[in-house]
């Protein structure tokens, strides 16, 4: 595992957990010290989308971290009640705004497990395609947005660049650079463009003739990062799993869990690929495994375009989708945790119920838990962490 | 013409003329200094930068200037009014003063003090009052944290500044910056950065730590405490407190040269351009300002408990040591 | 501390490759990018061959096609048939999901180049097709149907969830 040498060189430098500096509210009541209650957000210039987080301040030490959620909230759940099947897809593009397919994808296989569909191979190719270069486009900004929080605003833009060269190959796959709407009920809305596996082949090489030196080279190394990332936002594994966390943040623990694995869907049991994990539980043990993962994804990229059969990509789901009385399940791996749908059909064209169990709410019941105790300048990195999405936790 | 010249006899007058220049150059400075600085950014970040007004965007300081003058001076409503505007004039005009002793060629400075050296190092600790007072005066939870957070940070880094200097001194034996540059001779190899190698890191160190520039930038720390003292300000008041920062870059810049890389001297002595060898005196200082800049774009902010212990247990332990190596050395040669 | 230092030195090292590498920007207004083929802009239709289905209106998610749609006999062979007198596409609403554009019947609804919308009043962007303005502010009044009641009635059925052994062992 990639953090065993580091854990056992810095075992004896471990500094004291961050509760220790916390002073005891009697102490406070003795010696009368006071603390600053401070609103950080929602418009803060940092904070990951539109959070507030309430927070009582010690000097600069943080004694109480509430997250205010809601400031985004455009009750998808109940907008998707009152569409037809298929006209829900745009609108699960606006959860995750970083995770666009595997939204959609999650969405899909939801109502396919209440349709009994069967999908194309080609097209079960290209939806896996698509979410491992959705992957990249969001785990390579992640760790820029961790860099900008830490006061370096150089890697945000080399991963945006990247970030944009590959919205540039999904325009041209599905026309629209964000909200894509491609994966449909079925199979996906159209075939790849005739030129498209090469340029998907031209950018992955040369995003690995840079990976090293852009993400890791100008990141890894830094002294200042790594004092920044280093047993801050320490979490133990049981922990994690107590609090529902998943994704990067989860098998940063040390906790292999991964739904692409462990509830296999689509593709994936035919794919080659390991599960990165980590065992310090810090910020720098998720952006190890950040990167690590954009690694895995460019293998699974190649892979998917040497196999990639030919044929249909899209099944027979009849004119209008109307599934039976019944409720049907999805859950896909987003690059933030698990993604999953739950839907509840009730013989209409329209959903009686649509859930989203979103990786960007679960996860931020971390703050609340391992915030206190940091100094105010160690939220960011543990941000950074959580990487929670605001069009993801508000819905 | 000839009387003009005459006037910058009377002591008196070619004080205040050059005052005026000075003065004059320092706000100028802070224009084109942040022209630089988002000329390198956007080309480090695969940019190019502000590029649309004038020939290759260099009237933007301009543009920018007139946008600032024009825009409204607000001040929060239940701020300490007095205190907040005095903190911009009270964080600019040190920066300005220590340009006073700072000598660009032989005969070209201000006030050729003996004592310039103390004068620089009682100049600069001003600088950590218009912090606090901009702190304070704003009342705003995230400016006074940033204004405790600046003072801690100016007054620690003092320390390491102060010895730094210290080994200098004592090789040259005098306090004026005049005589330090004439001591250190017009060969790369003489300059003091050579033989008091540390102390010219923990100069670099402190002096970046002193004028709050990244990794160093915790007083501002726009990802968590948005600008830190400066959040409240607007208009000229914050184009002023931008003046004070680029004023005091450049400052240090110029002094870390004067002291340690051999001010106006030229590299090898037949590059020496006489009457123009202020021009070395600008390459160098031009040059420590862009790694300023260029360490500003490579990395990320340290935390106060950080701060405190680079500066308190690693330059000042530092510091001391070499002292004594200096003191050893001069002793047995 | 045996290398303090290196790896600040290696990421300014990245720094000064980039600071004298290509760059990327393009100049917008200048330099327009080429479009791709599948790519979505604003929708516009060709009035000529909409035969007023109505199927774009009902199934636009945002509700931002309004139709107002009378029997008319246009080609004058004596049969009236529908006919969209009234045709407004709100850019304001419109999220260019490119499903109205799927259900068209007759391929007369279609994504455009453009996308480049701007106004200074939102019902400037509402986009009048048809002889006839439309409001654009008036919900068009989607066909769904409404809901049956499902509750009470039949409790939806449960699907039991796939048990790995992995949830066994933990």
């Amino acid at each position: 595992m990639l953090g065993e040498e580091r854990r056992a060189e810095h075992e004896g430098a471990l500094t004291e957990p961050p509760s220790s500096r916390l002073v005891s509210p009697d102490i406070r009541d003795e010696f009368g010290l006071e603390t600053i209650d401070m609103s950080m957000g929602p418009q803060h210039p940092a904070m990951h989308g539109l959070l507030r987080l309430i927070l009582e301040l010690d000097g600069e030490t943080v004694v109480r971290c509430d997250p205010v959620m809601g400031y985004l909230h455009r009750c998808q759940e109940k907008i998707a009640e009152n569409r037809m099947y298929p006209a829900v897809i745009p609108l699960t593009d606006r959860l995750d705004y970083f995770a666009n397919m595997h939204n959609e994808h999650g969405y899909c296989l939801a109502v396919e497990d209440l349709l009994d569909v069967e999908i194309p191979p080609r097209a079960e190719y290209i939806r896996v395609l698509m979410c491992e270069l959705m992957r990249l486009a969001s785990h390579i900004p992640s760790i820029g947005f961790l860099m900008l929080e830490l006061g370096a605003f150089t890697p945000i833009l080399y991963a945006f660049r990247e970030r944009e060269r590959i919205q540039s190959i999904f325009e041209a796959v599905t026309g629209a650079r964000m909200m894509f709407h491609y994966i449909r009920i079925g199979g996906v809305k159209a075939d790849l463009p005739p030129d498209i596996p090469q340029k998907i082949w031209d950018y992955i090489e040369s995003l690995e003739a840079h990976f090293q030196r852009d993400f890791v080279d100008l990141i890894q190394g830094n002294e200042i990062f790594i004092s920044r990332t280093r047993n801050v936002g320490k979490m133990t594994q049981e922990q994690a799993v107590e609090m529902g966390v998943t994704g990067p943040a989860l098998r940063c623990t040390g906790v292999d869990f991964d739904i692409r694995l462990d509830y296999p869907y689509s593709v994936y049991p035919e794919l080659q690929f390991e599960v990165i994990t980590d065992t310090a539980g810090d910020v720098e043990a998720s952006y190890r495994v950040r990167i690590a993962e954009c690694l895995q994804s460019i293998s699974i990229i190649k892979q998917c375009l040497e196999q990639m059969p030919e044929g249909e990509v899209m099944g027979d789901t009849g004119r209008r989708i109307r599934p039976d009385e019944g409720e049907g399940f999805g859950r896909v791996e987003s690059p933030r945790g698990e993604y999953a749908v739950h839907v509840v059909s009730d013989g209409s064209d329209t959903p009686y119920r649509v859930h989203y169990r979103d990786p960007s709410f679960c996860n931020m019941q971390l703050l609340q838990e391992i915030v206190p105790g940091h100094y105010l300048p160690d939220i960011m990195p543990i941000m950074g962490l959580v990487d929670p999405v605001s069009g993801g936790w508000d819905k | 013409m000839q009387t003009f010249l005459n006037l910058l006899e009377v002591e008196p007058i070619r004080l205040l003329i050059s005052f005026g220049a000075v003065l004059f150059l320092v706000l100028n400075l802070a224009a084109v200094l942040t022209m630089a600085e988002r000329k390198v950014s956007g080309y480090i970040h695969l940019r190019y930068g502000p590029n649309r007004v004038g020939p290759r965007g260099l009237l933007q300081p301009a543009a920018d200037v007139f946008k600032l003058f024009t825009k409204e001076n607000v001040s929060p409503g239940r701020s300490d009014l007095w205190v907040f505007l005095g903190a911009p004039i009270a964080m600019f005009i040190p920066a300005a003063l220590v340009w006073l002793v700072v000598p660009f060629a032989p005969d070209a400075v201000v006030a050729d003090l003996n004592v310039a050296i103390l004068f620089f190092v009682a100049i600069t600790s001003i600088g950590a009052l218009g912090v606090v007072m901009a702190g304070y005066g704003s009342r705003s939870a995230f400016s006074l944290l940033g204004a405790l957070r600046g003072a801690a940070q100016m007054i620690s880094y003092e320390v390491p500044l102060i010895l730094s200097l210290l080994g200098v001194v004592m090789l040259t034996g005098s306090l004026s910056l005049v005589d330090v540059v004439q001591a250190q001779g017009d060969t790369i190899w003489t300059w003091y950065f050579l033989p008091q190698l540390p102390m010219f890191i923990t100069f670099y160190i402190a002096g970046l730590a002193e004028v709050k520039r990244v990794p160093f930038d915790l007083p501002e720390g726009e990802s968590e405490i948005v600008g830190g003292f400066m959040v409240e300000y607007s208009g000229m008041t914050w184009a002023l407190i931008q003046a004070a920062e680029f004023a005091s870059m450049a400052v240090i810049s110029a002094v870390t040269v004067t002291l340690f890389v051999g001010g106006w001297q030229p590299p090898l002595p037949f590059l020496d351009l006489g009457p123009f060898n202020w021009v070395w005196f600008g390459i160098k200082t031009a040059l420590i300002m862009f790694t300023f800049q260029w360490i500003r774009w490579s990395v990320p902010r340290l935390r106060m408990d950080q701060l405190m212990d680079l500066g308190w247990k690693v330059l000042v332990p530092v510091t001391l040591i070499w002292l004594f190596v200096t003191a050893g050395a001069m002793l047995v040669f | 501390m045996p290398q303090v230092g290196q790896g600040i030195l290696k990421g300014m090292g990245v720094t000064l490759q980039h600071l004298f590498g290509q760059k990327i920007t393009r100049q917008y207004p200048e330099y327009k990018r080429e479009l791709p083929e599948r790519s979505r802009g604003m929708l516009t239709v060709d009035m000529d061959r909409c035969i007023a289905c109505l199927q774009c209106m009902r199934i636009c998610p945002d509700h931002c096609i309004s139709i107002e749609s009378t029997k008319r006999d246009a080609d004058g062979s004596g049969k009236p048939k529908p006919f969209a007198v009234g045709f407004v596409i709100d850019d304001s609403r419109c999220m260019y999901c490119s499903l109205c554009v799927e259900v068209c019947p007759v391929n007369c609804i279609y994504h455009t180049e453009e996308f480049e919308a701007q106004a200074y009043d939102r019902l400037e962007l509402a986009r009048q097709f048809g002889e006839l303005p439309v409001d654009p502010t008036v919900d068009p009044k989607p066909t769904v149907k409404k809901k049956k009641k499902p509750t009470g009635k039949k409790a939806p059925r449960t699907v039991e969830q796939p048990v790995s052994e992995k949830d066994d062992a933990a």
